[in-house]
């Protein structure tokens, strides 16, 4: 099999510090969702207004359900940013390691290949049709 | 794995720094002082070009991160101002009382209390999301925190229009990416083509939780009034 070089970059303590404090917020604010709940009950404008919904919709209900541990009504709401709270619960642990010495930082690549690219379009596109047919109905 | 089931062998890239001797804020002099501040902002405002020419893109990231935070809360300061103000107006035309006024206010507060810390992590965010559409879109030659950089001086810059009434958070969202493409283009070294896609592509997408945000704001004005 032949190897191939792929040149890419170390994320920086500071960089991997800022991450984890995103991550650490947006669980902080999904977790307080009951305080502000009732405030803030908002429909999609592109949904309200075309009939269709955008690619965010759902994604705050998705990400608070997952803060309470209903993965699989989150999932309903909006599969990717479902996947996103998930990640950003696991990726705690992993800023820690990697802050605290333990675990190398992960490297992020000066370029996608095709396949990567495609993948993450597709994703992203699948997850935007799994809506249009979930809210659109 | 990558493509083609190949092995792959993950290598560093030298970060060179050239000839970028650093936006003003960056240099020895001035410095992180006033004057610092007050060239570093003219030059991006007005030539950013230039400006991102000069941006270091290694070493401690302390001179953008701190230039973003003042000017964000700087500019935060003034926009709750103008809302403040607007509000206050609102509230006068419409018979509005002063519990309802200093509620909404109270609520001005706590935002600009928090606003560094928002500022900070929104930049990350808008961060991750250029450097992931640069990716997308053919490759970003640079690390993500020279992107960061690029946020952090172009958002900075274009917080000084919050000292604008009225209209100003418009004219700094269009400013801010407008900068940030020139931004793109000169630190990461991409076609002006892609950096602008990186930018504006995120935008649209967003666009909806801006109409949203808007939506919130207004309805949240209007409960104020009596």
């Amino acid at each position: 099999m032949r190897s191939r070089s792929v040149a890419g970059y170390r994320l920086g303590s500071v960089e991997i510090a800022l991450v984890g404090a995103v991550a650490l917020a947006g669980i902080a604010v999904a977790r307080s969702h009951a305080l502000w709940r009732d405030r803030f009950q908002v429909v999609c404008p592109a949904w309200a207004v075309l009939g269709v919904p955008c690619p965010t919709c759902g994604a705050t209900r998705a990400v608070v359900a997952v803060m309470q541990g209903e993965l699989s009504v989150a999932l309903a709401w909006n599969p990717l940013a479902a996947l996103l709270g998930v990640g950003a619960v696991i990726s705690v642990p992993f800023v820690a390691l990697v802050l605290g010495g333990r675990m190398t930082a992960p490297r992020v690549p000066t370029s996608l290949g095709t396949v990567s690219r495609t993948a993450i379009i597709a994703v992203f596109v699948a997850n935007w049709l799994y809506l249009l047919r979930y809210f659109g109905g | 794995m990558d493509d083609g089931g190949e092995d792959v062998v993950p290598v560093d890239i030298e970060r060179p720094e050239g000839l970028r001797v650093g936006v003003p804020w960056e240099r020895p002099t001035p410095g992180m002082s006033f004057a610092g501040l007050v060239q570093t902002t003219r030059l991006l405002l007005f030539t950013p070009t230039d400006a991102f020419g000069l941006m270091r893109v290694n070493g401690t990231m302390t001179a953008p991160l701190v230039y973003l935070v003042v000017l964000g809360t700087v500019g935060t300061f003034f926009g709750l101002l103008w809302q403040s103000w607007a509000r206050a107006m609102l509230g006068s035309v419409a018979g509005g009382n002063l519990q309802t006024l200093a509620v909404a206010n109270s609520y001005g507060v706590m935002s600009f209390v928090i606003a560094p810390f928002v500022i900070l992590l929104m930049a990350v965010v808008a961060t991750a999301v250029h450097h992931l559409f640069l990716l997308l879109l053919g490759g970003a030659p640079r690390p993500p925190d020279v992107t960061m950089r690029v946020v952090c001086y172009a958002w900075g810059a274009s917080y000084v229009w919050m000292l604008i009434p009225a209209c100003g958070g418009l004219v700094a969202t269009v400013w801010g990416a407008a900068m940030t493409i020139a931004g793109l283009r000169q630190a990461q070294g991409v076609p002006g083509g892609r950096a602008a896609a990186a930018v504006v592509v995120p935008y649209l997408i967003a666009l909806c939780g801006l109409l949203a945000l808007w939506t919130v704001m207004a309805t949240t004005m209007l409960d104020s009034l009596p």
